[in-house]
């Protein structure tokens, strides 16, 4: 049985990515919510700060589609 | 842009208070500020007081021409009677071309005087030594020829006959009778003696007689020629002299008093009453009697605020207002004004924060930029129409107020730019219309996703790129040149790093490249004194490289539509309720996503760049008028 690398590549690229992002996001996450509690201004900033790890999860996906191109 | 502001500082009676308060409110223009952060009130400052450092230098140098004033008025002679008097220029004299043109008199006033005093000294002293060399010529001749005797020359005031006495008795204990006293005969201003002394005694007569109240005068060297004669034709000649010299300057004087007298007296008079009020404004900030509140309007209200006050309450209400120098931006509350089509996006803006006051106000930027990243994402015509049913319903909603109107109008800008993209995409509910065979792309972002990613790349650097641009101007208005070669630097990197990547992208990379990038961080390292400025390198292409996510949610969302279109095409009923979900799903996700990554893409890879978010919102004292309804 052949096995495509790129294929494992593509996968762990999105993959890991996503578990990074996942990872930061969930400590992130918890931390906002917790700062929310006392000040309700920083919503914005904590809705930033949360989707400041979702770079790794893009670009894993680029760099996935990349490899299968 | 950010509206000018001026720092205002109010003062008026302390029983005023409540109107003051009142026109304010009513107004609603005036922020009230901590007096904490007032230098005026600051300790180090407070000997200013109600007015600034320069108009206090001002005050002192006013203070100053008025002192001089009097003393060259003081050295005047009256003007001349019958004279008419000049025409007198109109005040402010406190104007510097006015108090420059008084001290350029004043100078000239002070030069004579100080001349004539001069003169009129020494034409004195010359009186004195040319009585005595005329009183006495013969015995000073005779004198001057022996070697064992000294002569000593003595000046009394007129009548100083008793002093006289008291030196002749004097001479009479120190010499033991071996001296002789000649007596002037003229009845002058001035009395002059002669004392004829051995030689020898010179040291007991100077300790005993004249170390009291007499004391000997000496010809000076100047006057001083070869031989008796000569002194004396000297002393004649510059007597003559002086009194020419002396009636002279009285002509000029009287000239200049003639020309400026009343002039001079007329700008004393406006000086000192110009002066009177900044004098009491000095000392406002030390009586309890005074009510003052300290804050901040726009400039151009500040105008409207001391008309209203001093309708409302008389000229007794005072109105200080001062620009804001560089030091005090952090302090100077912040509103933006931009045109009606940008306006709303001032919101976006203020949900992170407003920029430092004399910042540049990113929101035209925005305006364009939000719709355009948002558009690029969603880029689907269905969509897009849902959005813009959902904004029309935001507008509807009831008393939304201004903040229903700017959501909706952002709304329908974000969702006219995606349906444009969504054209260009050809995209409606995902890949509906093509497989329909409805609509032929005029780009398919799905298949041409290389070129998709290096579009967006270029956007990302040519918004990062303007980010640093804007990091310079910021720099160059706080005359912080060394940042702003900093922000020019970080430009250079990204077009050299663009230079390169394009280079890469078409394999074939030159050294010439190589080098200027080496070059730009050898320069970046020398503009930021550290090595650790290199680094700006790496952060700047992961700015760049975040801006894929234009690209890659856009092929995210498509993935999902091709989903929900599958389970609609089974035509099944479960199917179609599974697709008519997922395509809900899709919008939602569709809408939200694309919201937080354009505001991320702003705030963190843009702002970054230049961004410095201000200490304090402008919000200005208001009577709630509803209330009254």
């Amino acid at each position: 049985m052949e096995i495509d690398v790129t294929v494992i590549g593509a996968a762990l690229a999105i993959g890991l990515g996503a578990l990074a992002t996942g990872y930061a996001q969930a400590h992130i996450g918890s931390a906002a919510v917790a700062a929310l509690v006392e000040k309700k201004e920083l919503l914005v900033a904590m809705i930033v700060l949360v989707a400041i790890p979702e770079t790794m999860v893009i670009l894993g996906f680029v760099i996935a589609y990349l490899i299968l191109q | 842009m950010i509206v000018p502001m001026k720092r205002v500082r109010i003062a008026a009676l302390h029983h005023q208070a409540d109107e003051v308060i009142s026109v304010l409110g009513q107004m609603g223009v005036f922020h009230v500020s901590n007096p904490g952060m007032d230098p005026v009130f600051m300790f180090e400052e407070a000997d200013i007081g109600f007015i600034s450092k320069d108009t206090a230098n001002t005050l002192a140098q006013a203070e100053a021409l008025i002192a001089s004033i009097s003393t060259a008025l003081n050295s005047l002679p009256p003007p001349s009677r019958g004279k008419s008097r000049p025409l007198i220029p109109k005040g402010p004299w406190m104007a510097p071309a006015q108090r420059e043109r008084v001290q350029k008199t004043v100078d000239e006033i002070s030069h004579m005087a100080r001349n004539m005093e001069k003169a009129v000294a020494e034409q004195k002293e010359v009186q004195v030594y040319r009585e005595i060399f005329m009183e006495f010529s013969g015995l000073i001749e005779v004198v001057a020829s022996s070697t064992d005797v000294d002569l000593v020359g003595l000046a009394f005031p007129k009548g100083g006959d008793k002093e006289m006495e008291e030196l002749e008795m004097a001479l009479e204990k120190a010499t033991g009778g071996v001296f002789s006293l000649f007596r002037s005969r003229n009845e002058g201003q001035i009395k002059v003696a002669l004392v004829v002394i051995p030689i020898s005694m010179w040291d007991t007569v100077s300790r005993k007689v004249f170390a009291g109240k007499i004391h000997p005068i000496h010809l000076p060297e100047r006057f001083t020629k070869s031989t008796f004669a000569s002194t004396l034709a000297f002393l004649m000649e510059r007597d003559r002299e002086l009194a020419q010299e002396v009636a002279k300057l009285q002509t000029s004087l009287e000239r200049i008093s003639n020309e400026s007298h009343f002039i001079l007296n007329a700008a004393r008079e406006g000086l000192i009453m110009e002066t009177a009020p900044l004098h009491a404004q000095e000392k406002l900030v030390h009586t309890d009697r005074v009510f003052w509140i300290s804050g901040w309007a726009p400039e151009r209200d500040v105008e409207k605020i001391a008309s209203e006050l001093e309708s409302a309450i008389g000229p007794s209400a005072l109105v200080y207002a001062t620009r804001p120098e560089v030091d005090q931006w952090e302090h100077t509350p912040v509103r933006l004004s931009n045109p009606g089509w940008a306006r709303p996006f001032e919101r976006i803006i203020d949900l992170y924060a407003p920029p430092l006051y004399g910042s540049v106000d990113p929101t035209i930027f925005l305006a364009l930029t939000f719709p355009l990243f948002f558009g690029m994402i969603m880029g689907d015509v269905g969509h897009a129409a849902l959005l813009a049913l959902v904004g029309y319903g935001v507008s509807r909603i009831p008393n939304g107020g201004p903040l229903a109107t700017d959501a909706a109008a952002i709304i329908y800008r974000l969702a006219g730019s995606a349906a444009i993209f969504g054209l260009v995409f050809g995209e409606f509910w995902g890949e509906f219309a093509k497989h329909m065979d409805l609509y032929t792309p005029l780009f398919d972002r799905k298949h041409g996703a290389n070129s998709m990613l290096a579009m967006v790349l270029f956007i990302g650097f040519f918004h990062v790129a303007l980010g640093a641009l804007l990091g310079m101007v910021n720099a160059a208005r706080k005359r912080y040149w060394r940042e702003g070669l900093e922000k020019m630097a970080d430009i250079m990197l990204l077009v050299s790093l663009f230079w390169l990547g394009w280079q890469v992208s078409v394999g074939g990379v030159t050294s010439a490249a190589v080098w200027t990038l080496a070059i730009v961080l050898a320069i970046k390292v020398a503009v930021g004194w550290s090595i650790k400025t290199a680094l700006e390198a790496p952060r700047l292409i992961s700015n760049i490289l975040s801006y894929a996510r234009l690209m890659a949610l856009g092929l995210a969302a498509i993935a999902l539509g091709d989903l929900a279109n599958d389970f609609l095409r089974s035509g099944m009923a479960t199917g179609v309720a599974a697709g008519v979900a997922f395509h809900a799903l899709n919008f939602v996700i569709g809408v939200v996503g694309p919201i937080i990554q354009s505001a991320r893409l702003h705030y963190v890879e843009f702002f970054s760049q230049f961004f410095e978010p201000a200490m304090v919102r402008y919000r200005p004292l208001a009577v709630y008028k509803d209330m009254y309804n």
